[in-house]
């Protein structure tokens, strides 16, 4: 991805234009050192392919490929619900929804019509409580949709059907979906593009995919998993546009405000409400934002800026994002599958070289 | 078969053996519980000609309530096989479709305004009864609906007719009959002879009709939300019909302890049957685990009513074999929509089909 075509506006590139290069040195890396991180990547990688790419100050310093090209489109995974996030944020600042606190249900009531027998799996149906159930929680993993237990806002619980939830309603507020017939419209990956991928001049594609589901599963009200594919370049520029909270050239194309927020610890997680279900470790839930991890309580990545925040998926994707550093490093695929272990590896390695 | 309902201290007995006897799911005891579902449209008519076209059936075009009890009763069976043991059917029916055009407007009612008898009602409620009891099942018979009970100015003529419908329902020689004599009584009805106050002189006058030495077990349905019988009305009722609507399982749970937890029943402890409440089995599990009776209350679309299910997204849909709900008109009394399916298939879990 790395060129020399002129930026519109400064660190900021152009939609098809290749990103600026700039030598490490000039982006106060210490050359020998960012050397060493990309060998010990190739290293760490062994036969697997990895893309990962350097930004600092808009300008590209670094960019390690093997194995797969950088324009190749890969699965985004979980990192697509930081996408979602600034989707959520979009629908609300143009009024469609009229807040984030809103009951979902009063914009997709459709959520409620899972009974026994229709959901994902057997014991996962919506249940009274979900019709409680407000935007932010969704956004939070905090929202306990179809878990039986787990009112709205008590419990973290990182889960798919709620994100697909959230994304139906968001495209249902703009008339793109109909979980009657979800092939009818184009649906929550056409508002992405619209809304955020053209903005920023990035080429990710989509599709809808479902896992496995029982027979009578209701998969048009909580299935069809918005899935993004992309290329090591837009998810170059998804980590600029939040690095820049929300800002892209001139244009906010996502609310500052809610992009501070996002990357902070979710309310109903930093204020005790909430328990945690499904943990990986002691203290995740208070790394997740508005589908967002966060550092700011230093539980995932201990040595690096509190600041710092990440967009994560399965298939270790990671758009980690340090603003204080203005630095941004993009791993589609990296090395590890959990974040955290980028602490001593390729981000601590990269942290570690700067002059 | 003849199929007689009775009480012994909180559990309810049919032909002298506690329900569901010796059945326990998730350790709680299942025996005693009578799991029923709101089916107040079973005897449905409509007596307004501006309206009754509303109620047609896609297939023929045209209302037909003795359609609509036949079919009703067929199915009983097949509620009976599943473990449900009660249905709750209303003399006056139910909300069925809350447009101010029809809702207003449509007349629902076995009694004329000066309390004389619709005598089809009685027939089709005759009907209901003979097949429920062949079933092994019980029928909850609702006396007053607050809309209809609007049709009717003198409070002395819905004394008459409480007092003349139980001496029918005796009379018909069913014992699977328990009576609701008031859905859920409330100040909101703007009647003072028939809200809470004053609810428990009706439950007394069916106490008071006895035949061969016998009566009907009574009670009043309560509104939803927090509403719970009180003063008088909770002394004198045999059994007590908390609603469900709008609760969650949490507070739904927390209602029926409170209920439990009050000096009248505390005195007297006695079943308590919830009749109404949700399309939400979690919630039925929660009343279980309380050791209550639960009533799937599943209204349909095109209704224009919303509780925590919203049924005013869809307008009715047009194949019978289709119509969702059991309380918008016209009604498929079958277990034809997921909802449904969804709640008959945990009753049978819940119940072992016993």
């Amino acid at each position: 991805m790395a060129g020399s075509a002129q930026n519109e506006f400064a660190g900021f590139p152009s939609p098809g234009a290749q990103w600026l290069q700039a030598e490490p040195h000039e982006a106060g890396f210490d050359a020998g050192r960012l050397s060493e991180a990309g060998a010990w990547l190739a290293d760490a990688a062994g036969e697997a392919p990895y893309r990962v790419a350097v930004v600092r100050h808009g300008n590209v310093i670094a960019q390690w490929c093997e194995g797969m090209e950088p324009s190749e489109h890969r699965h985004m995974a979980s990192a697509g619900k930081s996408v979602f996030s600034c989707m959520l944020a979009i629908a609300v600042e143009e009024g469609k929804i009229a807040s984030a606190d809103d009951p979902v249900v009063d914009y997709y009531p459709e959520m409620m019509e899972v009974p026994e027998g229709h959901g994902p799996k057997p014991g996962r149906h919506a249940k009274p409580e979900d019709r409680g159930i407000t935007f932010r929680q969704l956004i939070s993993n905090t929202s306990g949709y179809m878990k039986t237990g787990e009112t709205p806002g008590s419990t973290f619980h990182y889960q798919t059907f709620g994100m697909n939830v959230l994304c139906h309603a968001i495209a249902k507020t703009y008339g793109l979906y109909d979980s009657a017939a979800p092939e009818r419209l184009t649906g929550p990956g056409a508002l992405a593009e619209q809304k955020i991928r053209d903005p920023i001049g990035a080429s990710w594609s989509y599709r809808y995919t479902n896992f496995p589901h029982e027979p009578d599963a209701l998969i048009g009200i909580f299935g069809n998993y918005l899935q993004l594919q992309a290329g090591l370049d837009d998810l170059a520029r998804l980590g600029l546009l939040w690095l820049h909270l929300g800002r892209w050239g001139d244009r906010q194309v996502v609310p500052e405000e809610w992009m501070r927020q996002a990357v902070r610890t979710a309310p109903d997680i930093r204020e005790g409400n909430c328990s945690a279900a499904g943990e990986r470790f002691e203290g995740e839930a208070l790394c997740y934002g508005y589908g967002f991890w966060t550092n700011e309580h230093g539980l995932l990545w201990s040595s690096l800026p509190r600041d710092s925040f990440a967009a994560s998926g399965a298939g270790r994707i990671h758009v980690w994002v340090c603003p204080s550093l203005d630095l941004i490093v993009v791993q589609s695929p990296g090395v590890y599958e959990d974040q955290r272990e980028n602490d001593a590896g390729i981000l601590g390695r990269v942290f570690a070289a700067l002059a | 078969m003849a199929t007689e309902i009775g009480t012994d201290g909180t559990k309810f007995l049919i032909n002298g053996r506690p329900t569901y006897e010796g059945v326990t799911h998730r350790g709680k005891p299942v025996e005693g519980l009578l799991l029923n579902s709101r089916m107040i449209q079973a005897i449905f008519d409509d007596a307004c000609p501006e309206t009754r076209a509303v109620w047609a059936y896609p297939d023929t075009g045209e209302w037909d309530p003795d359609r609509n009890t036949d079919e009703f009763c067929a199915h009983l069976p097949e509620y009976r096989a599943h473990g449900l043991l009660a249905v709750t059917v209303g003399l006056q029916g139910g909300g069925a479709v809350f447009r101010p055009e029809v809702y207003d407007n449509y007349v629902c009612s076995a009694y004329e305004p000066d309390g004389s008898f619709r005598q089809p009602y009685f027939d089709r409620l005759a009907r209901v009864l003979a097949a429920a009891d062949q079933a092994g099942m019980v029928v909850i018979v609702n006396y007053f609906y607050w809309k209809q009970v609007g049709r009717i100015p003198d409070d002395d003529v819905l004394r008459a007719i409480t007092q003349r419908v139980t001496e029918w329902l005796l009379q018909t020689g069913h014992r699977n009959i328990l009576v609701d004599v008031a859905n859920e009584s409330a100040t909101w009805w703007h009647r003072p002879a028939m809200e809470p106050a004053n609810i428990h002189e009706f439950i007394q006058l069916v106490q008071g009709v006895t035949r061969d030495g016998g009566r009907l077990l009574v009670g009043s349905s309560t509104g939803g939300g927090a509403d719970l019988p009180q003063g008088r009305w909770l002394e004198v009722e045999d059994f007590s019909m908390p609603h469900g609507n709008g609760c969650t399982p949490g507070e739904l749970a927390a209602k029926l302890r409170r209920l439990k937890e009050t000096d009248g029943y505390r005195q007297r402890p006695r079943p308590i049957v919830v009749n109404e409440d949700s399309v939400f089995v979690d919630n039925l599990e929660a009343a279980v685990a309380e050791g209550c009776s639960w009533g799937f209350y599943c209204q349909g679309y095109g209704s224009d009513y919303r509780d925590l299910t919203d049924w005013t997204v869809r307008g009715r849909e047009t194949r019978f074999e289709d119509l969702s709900g059991y309380q918008t008109l016209p009604v498929n009394w079958g277990i034809n929509t997921p909802v449904k399916r969804a709640f008959f298939d945990r009753v049978r879990q819940i119940t072992g089909g016993a």
